[in-house]
């Protein structure tokens, strides 16, 4: 079948590394498309039961609620005790007059994940419901603009290697928000890589018939 | 300039970076915005190489302070200890935890010049006129862009232990003004890699095996 003899319907696409056209036809369970090409993996499968998907993002809005109302970690040394939460990790900062730097931890430590878990619930649930659905495109674009700065897998590393760091001058305790922190990079990472992106587009195309 | 045979380009097709919608020549030239998603939509990233570079010397430079200035201060019962990023791994290895040592040096260290060495010669590669091996230079790229968001951790570290530790006198942390530079450094390079196009490494020749025996056999 050649690709000029008919118009490019919505199963063609570009590879994103090598830019080579590609059919790309709708994918089965554990299934990967690669390109031809350059082998990058173009699509991959979808969760097809967005119920799941939206259960586990409010699961993860729930943990990152109790991540940021609880103490994560507590500490004492010499008689005194003081217990931090996770928004601490950038106020901290920003009372050390580090203005930028705390405002850019807090970003990206709660504002950005908060931004993905919420347009990414608005994207499902107008799908589901079939909401709303004009303004579908643009909510999947500022999701697809903003995904690549989602760095909580990094902050999770940083709260373990910063456990390690003051283990040796003193006691640690752990807080409940330091399991929910846990369990919320669990369930957001999960979420977050359960749509695919080719398959999320032909949705979203569809639903707002552009 | 040409495409190789088979790529979207070579088509004059134009592919959306956000949602991979199609931009076919007539369209392009009504709107340069995808008509899915109304993102910028271009044949190639424009002037990628220019970007990627002008991001890359930033970091560069930002690179310098983030390495000499102390990125965090010490302050226990009375004294006050600065330390650098290369200090601060070093005391980690003195006192025993050698594999946090070891994350933070690749993390802070490492990963950031072999983040600006990669870059300068994919960027090498492309700008050069001579065929390259399309093979590398992918796996260096995707290297690249897994790797970079990983440095990150150094500055949380320093962010956390500010929170952590304030006793005042008797043990208290503050971060310095390297911790700043550093983050600019890991999200400058990250904005650097996001700027370089891959396609124009699958644009140019694919490097032949013949090609590499003739140079062999002129050296």
């Amino acid at each position: 079948m050649s690709v000029e003899s008919r118009s490019h319907n919505e199963h063609h696409i570009a590879c994103y590394a090598c830019d080579q056209l590609l059919h790309v036809p709708p994918l089965a369970v554990e299934q990967e498309a690669l390109c031809q090409r350059c082998g990058h993996s173009v699509a991959g499968h979808s969760e097809k039961d967005h119920g799941r998907i939206i259960g586990l993002l409010f699961a993860s809005l729930v943990f990152l609620g109790c991540a940021l109302y609880f103490p994560m970690l507590g500490f004492s040394a010499g008689g005194r005790s003081r217990g931090m939460t996770l928004l601490d990790s950038g106020l901290a900062l920003l009372e050390s007059n580090e203005v930028v730097l705390g405002l850019l931890v807090i970003g990206l430590v709660v504002g950005i994940p908060l931004l993905l878990i919420v347009v990414m619930l608005i994207v499902l649930l107008s799908l589901k419901l079939n909401w709303f659905t004009g303004l579908l495109p643009m909510w999947g674009r500022i999701f697809y603009e903003v995904r690549h700065w989602n760095m909580v897998e990094v902050y999770v590393l940083g709260v373990l290697v910063s456990l390690t760091k003051i283990a040796s001058m003193a006691e640690v305790e752990f807080g409940m928000a330091f399991w929910a922190l846990l369990a919320f990079s669990v369930c957001f990472l999960v979420a977050l890589n359960s749509v695919d992106r080719i398959e999320l587009w032909r949705l979203i195309r569809r639903a707002s018939k552009r | 300039m040409t495409f190789p045979k088979g790529t979207a380009a070579s088509r004059g097709l134009r592919s959306c970076s956000i949602c991979s919608t199609l931009m076919t020549p007539r369209q392009a030239k009504l709107s340069s915005r995808c008509r899915v998603c109304g993102a910028s939509v271009s044949l190639r990233k424009p002037y990628s190489i220019q970007k990627t570079m002008a991001f890359l010397i930033t970091s560069c430079v930002l690179y310098i302070p983030a390495n000499f200035l102390p990125i965090m201060e010490t302050t226990q019962l009375g004294r006050t200890l600065q330390s650098t990023i290369i200090q601060g791994v070093v005391q980690l290895w003195e006192l025993g935890s050698y594999g946090v040592a070891l994350v933070i040096f690749v993390a802070s260290v490492v990963v950031p010049i072999l983040k600006m060495i990669s870059i300068t010669w994919l960027s090498w590669m492309v700008v050069r006129k001579k065929p390259i091996s399309h093979a590398k230079a992918n796996q260096i790229y995707n290297l690249t862009e897994f790797v970079g968001k990983w440095s990150m951790v150094d500055v949380f570290v320093v962010a956390l232990l500010v929170a952590l530790i304030q006793f005042d006198n008797i043990m208290s942390i503050h971060p310095g003004p390297a911790a700043l530079s550093f983050a600019g450094v890991v999200l400058f390079t990250m904005l650097s890699a996001q700027a370089f196009d891959v396609r124009l490494l699958w644009d140019k020749e694919q490097l032949q095996e013949s090609d590499l025996t003739d140079l062999e056999a002129k050296n």
